[in-house]
């Protein structure tokens, strides 16, 4: 291909005309909105905090037969030689994982440092089991296969909950007025049966009858349309344990798992959405859409969050404060580190108490207890810091939920007990 | 001796070929667990369309017939819109306009594949829904048995062939507008001296070239059938055993890959690998088909 001077600037003048027409077109049927402002967030780290840190939990340790010493105090070691640490799973983790590892970067002085790839949890276990990372993180606890493999291998393990998070199931109904009206009400069995495709309409008697009386003639006669997570993710985990657990016969067909087969999809009326952002968009651009999604992502986008259902009666939003009473309910029925945690997703979904949100989850870290000693020391010394300070609302990013005392604690006495 | 050491060029091509078994042998290896359940379970997870982990039962049907209808979809219309932007540039179009033309279209090669998928999700897909097939559907809605009704968020098999159409065309357009640009001078002459108009001496070029043109769309083809992220994007994702209702969502097995694979456990992952394998096999066998008839056309 030959280029002449007047081609070549004849096709750049091209381009930019081009170029400008684009931009103002897209800009005014707002297809493309102007670059949102980036905020960039730095933390500052006062010098004091790196020799000493000390962080008091009260009435956790009394319940542990460990230690007779009711508060617990951890220095973060001085390490002087360099130590890296190899882990990876979860992506729904790794921001706020991310975030951690720098401030731990600062607090060690540069001497610890973590790579943690956002490679999946199943991905994240696989790569604990097969020894290539030195930790996993997952957003479920290890599977029966995986937990039967490590057993087998006879090398001592354990796994702990790092980090909180909820389900938040979000609507697109146009005629709902939420200023009037609130948030739509929903339980799991109803929510469940829509997405077995018993319930088709808004305007189903079932669904009215959730909502307060003055309100419960404003949902339209529209189909319901479904709208779910297509690849493989905690949040459906999380979200069909709700469903199985309030509704018998969809743990009966369907069950709970990373993905399931949704039946939906069998009546025409179901939207399969790659991550959460292909769901928050099938939703807002689906007129009498329903899905579910990380609040974080159903914030961002403007969509309703329906406030649903608990075990006491009660209709509840997924604020940190509803999603961490159902931690603190959960973590009673803890079970010691290295046995199988498969139904420990199960004890925070559905909690009772007045206030707790049904469907809370935390993500899993799993380690093997013989790392070499530098390894273990910085694995100790930071998933101590990331349980005590690191859970302070000055760390955790918007869109996690720190776990209450009850859970860290739990989680510290592990590490403590089985990592010497 | 400088020029004794040019047969080490030739290495590339043992490279290349070692690489192919390489993948080969790892794709078959990794799909053993499958090939050990028997044959019976290899048939069942070819004919049924079913992807349920919780009781791990595993059809792929639907993914195959979704990606090549993806695929067929998309190859129809790369056609139409490379031929014809390949006549323009080389035939219509002023000489002063040909240069920045063929950089433009060369450039659709270089958008990356996720950039394409965000602007089908967000424009493309949208606008098939409200403009064709909404349309479409509404006025005759007998087509509905055919074609499926239209999916309300728009994400549809259609939609994921009409991008990859978008897509693919570059690739088959320039090799075209090269093909064009070759036909020797002498037949072009004739052409015109048989007193023929210019749009007969056009259709008369687009037939001689038509292994060019095969050639440029097996090419387009390799990369309809097996991109990913954009089709991802724009495809619904959703297990449809009626995958030839085009515009219902559905899967191409590209897509399944990307969406199953981070999270696969047990069984499903020499599944995966037994779909990477059908979708190398795909390209294998249209690959052959392709050469061979080239092969005969040019030995008549």
């Amino acid at each position: 291909m030959q280029i002449d001077k007047t081609s070549l600037t004849l096709f750049i003048v091209i381009l930019i005309i081009v170029g400008v027409i684009a931009y103002y077109v897209g800009a005014s049927s707002g297809g493309i909105s102007a670059p949102s402002k980036v905020e960039t967030i730095t933390i500052s780290i006062p010098t004091t905090i790196t020799t000493l840190i000390t962080y008091t939990y009260t009435g956790v340790m009394t319940t542990s037969a460990m230690s007779a010493t009711p508060s617990f105090t951890y220095t973060i070691p001085q390490f002087t030689t360099q130590v890296t640490l190899n882990g990876g799973g979860s992506s729904f983790v790794n921001p706020q994982m991310q975030s951690w590892i720098s401030v731990f970067k600062d607090l060690t002085k540069g001497m610890v440092i973590i790579n943690y790839q956002s490679i999946g949890s199943g991905a994240g276990q696989k790569s604990f089991l097969e020894g290539s990372l030195d930790f996993g993180a997952s957003d479920i606890p290890l599977t029966k296969d995986n937990y039967e493999k490590v057993k087998a291998s006879g090398r001592g393990f354990i796994q702990f909950p790092v980090i909180g998070g909820s389900v938040a199931v979000v609507y697109n109904i146009p005629e709902w007025d939420n200023q009037r009206c609130g948030p739509l009400r929903l339980s799991g069995e109803v929510v469940a049966k829509i997405y077995l495709g018993e319930i088709e309409y808004w305007d189903d008697p079932e669904i009215r009858s959730l909502q307060t009386p003055e309100c419960q003639n404003i949902l339209p006669h529209q189909k319901i349309i479904g709208a779910h997570r297509s690849d493989g993710s905690g949040t459906t985990a999380l979200f069909t344990m709700w469903l199985s657990k309030t509704y018998s016969k969809w743990n009966q067909t369907v069950g709970y798992g990373l993905v399931v087969n949704w039946p939906i999809d069998q009546t025409g009326r179901g939207v399969g959405g790659k991550g959460n952002e292909g769901v928050t968009a099938a939703v807002k651009s689906t007129k009498y859409s329903i899905g579910y999604v990380e609040p974080a992502y159903a914030v961002k986008e403007g969509l309703p969050i329906a406030a649903l259902r608990n075990k006491d009666g009660n209709f509840v939003l997924p604020t940190n404060e509803n999603v961490i009473e159902a931690f603190k309910r959960g973590a009673k029925e803890l079970p010691p580190p290295d046995q199988y945690w498969g139904d420990v997703p199960l004890s925070f979904i559905y909690q009772d108490g007045p206030k707790a949100y049904p469907i809370a989850g935390v993500v899993f870290v799993f380690v093997y207890t013989d790392l070499p000693k530098d390894k273990r020391d910085a694995f100790k010394a930071f998933f101590i810091w990331v349980l005590t300070e690191g859970q302070s609302s000055r760390y955790v990013l918007s869109g996690y939920i720190p776990l209450p005392p009850e859970l860290a604690g739990k989680a510290i006495e592990y590490i403590n007990t089985y990592m010497k | 001796m400088a020029k004794d050491l040019f047969y080490l060029f030739s290495l590339n091509n043992i490279l290349i070929m070692i690489l192919i078994f390489v993948i080969l042998f790892v794709l078959i290896i990794s799909s053993t667990p499958l090939f050990e359940k028997g044959f019976s379970k290899v048939v069942y997870v070819l004919t049924s369309s079913i992807w349920d982990p919780v009781y791990d039962r595993y059809g792929i049907f639907f993914a195959i017939g979704g990606s090549l209808v993806v695929a067929l979809i998309a190859i129809i219309i790369a056609l139409i819109l490379s031929i014809s932007t390949a006549v323009f540039i080389v035939e219509i179009s002023p000489s002063k306009i040909r240069a920045p033309l063929e950089m433009m279209v060369d450039l659709g090669v270089a958008v990356p594949s996720v950039v394409y998928g965000l602007w089908g999700l967000f424009i493309l897909t949208p606008f098939l829904r409200d403009h064709v097939m909404k349309p479409l559907i509404d006025s005759i809605p007998v087509l509905k048995n055919f074609l499926g009704s239209y999916s309300p968020s728009g994400t549809s098999i259609f939609t994921a062939g009409v991008l990859l159409g978008i897509m693919i065309y570059p690739f088959a357009t320039s090799i075209i507008r090269e093909a064009i640009k070759l036909i020797p001078f002498d037949i072009k002459e004739a052409l015109y001296s048989l007193g023929l108009t210019k749009w007969e001496v056009i259709k008369n070029e687009i037939f001689y070239i038509r292994n060019s043109i095969l050639a440029g769309l097996l090419l387009a083809f390799g990369r309809a059938v097996g991109e990913t992220v954009a089709v991802a994007m724009v495809v619904g994702n959703i297990v449809n055993p009626e995958f030839y209702k085009i515009f219902t969502p559905g899967y191409t097995i590209a897509s399944l890959l990307a969406n199953q694979f981070l999270n696969a456990t047990g069984i499903m992952i020499p599944i995966l690998y037994f779909a990477a394998l059908i979708l190398f096999s795909i390209g294998f066998i249209v690959n052959i088909i392709v050469a061979l008839y080239l092969h005969r056309s040019f030995h008549r």
